[in-house]
C-alpha cells in the first residue's frame, strides 16, 4: 500500500522552500527598517528601554511565526499592536514582580532622567503613565505615530467612534492631571 | 517653545522616543547589515522564535562610529570644494562601559552644528567638519574656528609638534587653503566683527602689542589701537570692542575703531562677555571658581552699563545669540535663565557637569555644546544641552588625548 502525501497549502501557493525564502527576507527587512520604531513605541508604554527591547523583539518573533496569517500588507499594523499588547502583558508582569525585585532601568519618566528630558517633558511622560493602558496607547499611537483614527482603530482593535471617546476621555484626564501637578 | 497641551504632549513623547538612538542595532543583526538585510541577520531573529516566550535577549549598544554629518565634500554654491578626507571615527561608549556613570546613559544627539576641527591627535591635520562639509587641514597644525565667513572660517591656526609654537590668525577656505593676515611674527585672532566683514586681532612686533582691525575681504589693516601683553578680549558688538590691555589689572576698555578707547565704568574687577550677535552683554566673576553675581547689562551712555538681569551664586555664565536666553554654571549647579522675565527656565544640570570655566558653544538660542571632563580618569564628553526646555545628549565621546576635537563657534 503507497501512503499518498496531502498538501495543507492554499492551492496555488509557492512551494515550501520559496515561502520560507519570501518570509525570511521580508521579516529581515522588516526587522532591519522597523526595530528602532518598535523600540521607541514600547518604550512609550513600558518606560525602560530593556523591557521595550524585549517587547519588540517579541513581536517580530511573533510576526516571523505567524508570517503567513499575517501577510506583508499588514505586517506594521500586525507589528505595532504586536508591541502594544506585549507592552501592556509586560506591565501586567511588572505590577506582580515590583513586590519582589527593582525594575531593570528607571523609566524614563523618572526624576533621574529628568537632566535628559526636561522637568516639563518629565512631568507631561509621567502624567501619562497614570492613565489607563488603553487611554495612553491611543494617545501613544495618535500623538507620536500621528495615526488616523481609522488606523488606530485597526490597531487596536476598536471601532473608530471608541477611539475618539477614548482618546477625548485621555485628553481631559491628563489635562487635569497635569493641572493638579502644578 | 511648545503651548498647548498637544503641543506638549507631541513634544515630550517625541523626545522621549529619542532616547531610544536612530542607530541601534538589533540583536542578531550585524551593523554593516542594517541598511542592507541579508539572510545572515535572521540568524538572531529565528533563535529568539524559537524561545518565544522567553525571548529575553537584552542588547546593548556596545559600541559604534560617530556620523559627523555627510561625508561629502561640496562646498556651498560660488565657493571652491575642498579634496576628499576620510572621516576619523570617534568611538562611543556603552553605557556604564566607561565610568562615566549616569553621563554614559545619556544617549547620542545629531552631530553638532558648529564648525568641528577633527584630529587623529593633537598633533594636528585632521579636518574641518561643519554641516556636510569637512575641509582637510595641514598637517601639523591645528586649526580653531572663530566666525564663519563666506566661502570659509577665520581662526586661528596654531603649528604644533616644536617647542616654539606660531600662531596665525587667517582664513581657511572651503577648499582647505589657509590665508594669514600678513607676515607679522605673533598675532592671536580675537573675533569678527558685527557684520561679519572684519576681524580684530591682536599683533605683536618687537615687544609692542597693539589691537588691530583688518579687512576680511584682503587682510587690509583697518585701525588699531594699543594694548598690553596679556589682552583680554571681551567681544565685539555695535557698541564697539571691548577689551582689557592687561587682565591683571582688571581694566575694561570701549574701543571704536577710529575713536581713542575709554574706560568702562561699573565692571568692578569682572569680566565683560560681549557676543558680535546681540547688544545684550555678560559680567561674570573676574576669578574663576570664586560663585558670585552674573548679570546681563547694556551700554546706557558712552561707557555706563545698566543692568537687565542677574543671577546669583554662578562661577560663569554665557548669553544665548540673541540675548533672550542665559546659561549659569556654579557650585550648585547650571541653570538656564530667561533674561527678559527674569525667570529660570526648565533646565538645571547638577553640579559639577559643567566646568567652572566652561559656560560652552551657543548652536542656536536654546543648544549648547558643553565638553565635560569626568573623574575619576577625566574621560572628555561632549554634550548638548538645551537650556531652555532641559534636558542633554552626548554628542561624542573624545577618548583621552585622540582623536582630538576643537569646537569652534559660528
Amino acid at each position: 500500500m503507497t501512503s499518498k502525501m496531502v498538501s495543507l497549502r492554499r492551492p496555488g501557493a509557492p512551494p515550501l522552500a520559496a515561502a520560507d525564502d519570501d518570509r525570511d527576507a521580508t521579516v529581515s527587512q522588516l526587522y532591519a527598517e522597523h526595530w528602532t520604531s518598535m523600540v521607541r513605541l514600547a518604550l512609550l508604554m513600558v518606560g525602560d528601554r530593556p523591557c521595550a527591547e524585549d517587547v519588540a523583539q517579541e513581536a517580530f518573533a511573533g510576526i516571523y511565526r505567524r508570517w503567513e496569517a499575517v501577510g506583508e500588507g499588514k505586517a506594521l499594523a500586525y507589528l505595532r499592536s504586536a508591541v502594544l499588547n506585549g507592552a501592556r502583558s509586560a506591565l501586567r508582569r511588572r505590577k506582580v514582580a515590583r513586590l519582589y525585585a527593582p525594575p531593570a532601568a528607571p523609566p524614563v519618566w523618572s526624576a533621574e532622567n529628568a537632566v535628559m528630558l526636561g522637568e516639563d517633558r518629565r512631568e507631561v511622560l509621567a502624567a501619562l503613565t497614570t492613565l489607563p493602558a488603553r487611554r495612553r496607547e491611543v494617545l501613544v499611537l495618535r500623538f507620536y505615530l500621528h495615526l488616523s483614527d481609522a488606523d488606530i482603530a485597526r490597531t487596536l482593535g476598536i471601532s473608530e467612534v471608541t477611539v475618539r471617546s477614548t482618546a477625548s476621555r485621555a485628553l481631559r484626564s491628563l489635562g487635569h492631571k497635569l493641572e493638579a501637578s502644578r | 517653545m511648545t503651548n498647548t497641551p498637544y503641543d506638549r504632549l507631541t513634544d515630550a513623547l517625541a523626545a522621549a522616543a529619542r532616547t531610544v538612538p536612530d542607530d541601534l542595532v538589533p540583536p542578531g543583526l550585524p551593523e554593516q547589515n542594517r541598511r542592507h538585510p541579508s539572510r545572515g541577520l535572521l540568524v538572531g531573529l529565528v533563535a529568539a522564535a524559537s524561545v518565544a516566550a522567553a525571548a529575553l535577549v537584552v542588547p546593548s549598544l556596545a559600541s559604534g562610529d560617530t556620523e559627523l554629518g555627510v561625508a561629502g565634500s561640496q562646498a556651498p554654491p560660488g565657493c571652491p570644494s575642498p579634496d576628499p578626507v576620510k572621516e576619523i571615527a570617534l568611538p562611543r561608549s556603552a553605557p556604564g562601559k566607561a565610568g562615566g556613570g549616569w553621563l554614559d546613559g545619556l544617549p547620542f544627539g545629531t552631530a553638532a552644528s558648529l564648525p568641528v576641527t577633527v584630529m587623529k591627535d593633537a598633533s594636528g591635520g585632521g579636518y574641518l567638519q561643519d554641516g556636510s562639509l569637512r575641509v582637510p587641514l595641514r598637517a601639523g597644525y591645528q586649526f580653531q574656528a572663530v566666525g564663519r565667513i563666506q566661502c570659509g572660517w577665520i581662526g586661528l591656526s596654531t603649528r604644533t609638534g616644536t617647542n616654539r609654537q606660531r600662531f596665525d590668525a587667517g582664513v581657511l577656505s572651503t577648499s582647505g587653503a589657509f590665508r594669514s593676515f600678513g607676515s607679522a611674527p605673533k598675532q592671536v585672532v580675537l573675533g569678527l566683527s558685527p557684520d561679519g566683514r572684519q576681524v580684530v586681532v591682536v599683533r605683536s612686533t618687537a615687544g609692542k602689542h597693539r589691537l588691530t582691525v583688518l579687512d576680511l575681504a584682503d587682510g587690509r589693516e583697518i585701525r588699531s589701537t594699543e594694548t598690553g601683553a596679556v589682552t583680554g578680549f571681551g567681544g565685539w558688538n555695535t557698541n564697539g570692542i571691548w577689551f582689557s590691555p592687561n587682565l591683571l589689572e582688571a581694566r575694561t576698555l570701549l574701543w571704536r575703531p577710529g575713536q581713542e578707547p575709554v574706560a568702562v565704568d561699573g565692571l568692578d574687577g569682572h569680566r565683560i562677555v560681549v557676543q558680535r550677535t546681540t547688544d545684550r552683554m555678560l559680567v561674570v566673576p573676574g576669578a574663576a571658581g570664586q560663585p558670585d553675581c552674573v548679570r546681563v547689562v547694556t551700554l546706557a551712555g558712552a561707557n555706563r552699563l545698566a543692568e537687565v538681569m542677574r543671577a546669583c551664586g554662578a562661577t560663569d555664565g554665557a548669553l544665548s545669540h540673541d540675548g533672550s536666553v542665559l546659561q549659569t554654571t556654579g557650585p550648585s549647579g547650571s541653570r538656564g535663565y530667561l533674561v527678559t522675565q527674569n525667570k529660570p527656565t526648565r533646565f538645571v544640570g547638577p553640579p559639577g557637569v559643567f566646568d567652572s570655566d566652561s559656560a560652552g558653544s551657543w548652536e542656536d538660542d536654546e543648544h549648547v555644546l558643553v565638553t565635560l571632563s569626568i573623574p575619576p580618569r577625566f574621560r572628555r564628553v561632549l554634550l548638548r544641552c538645551n537650556v531652555v526646555r532641559g534636558g542633554c545628549l552626548r554628542v561624542h565621546d573624545i577618548p583621552d588625548d585622540e582623536p582630538a576635537l576643537l569646537v569652534g563657534e559660528r
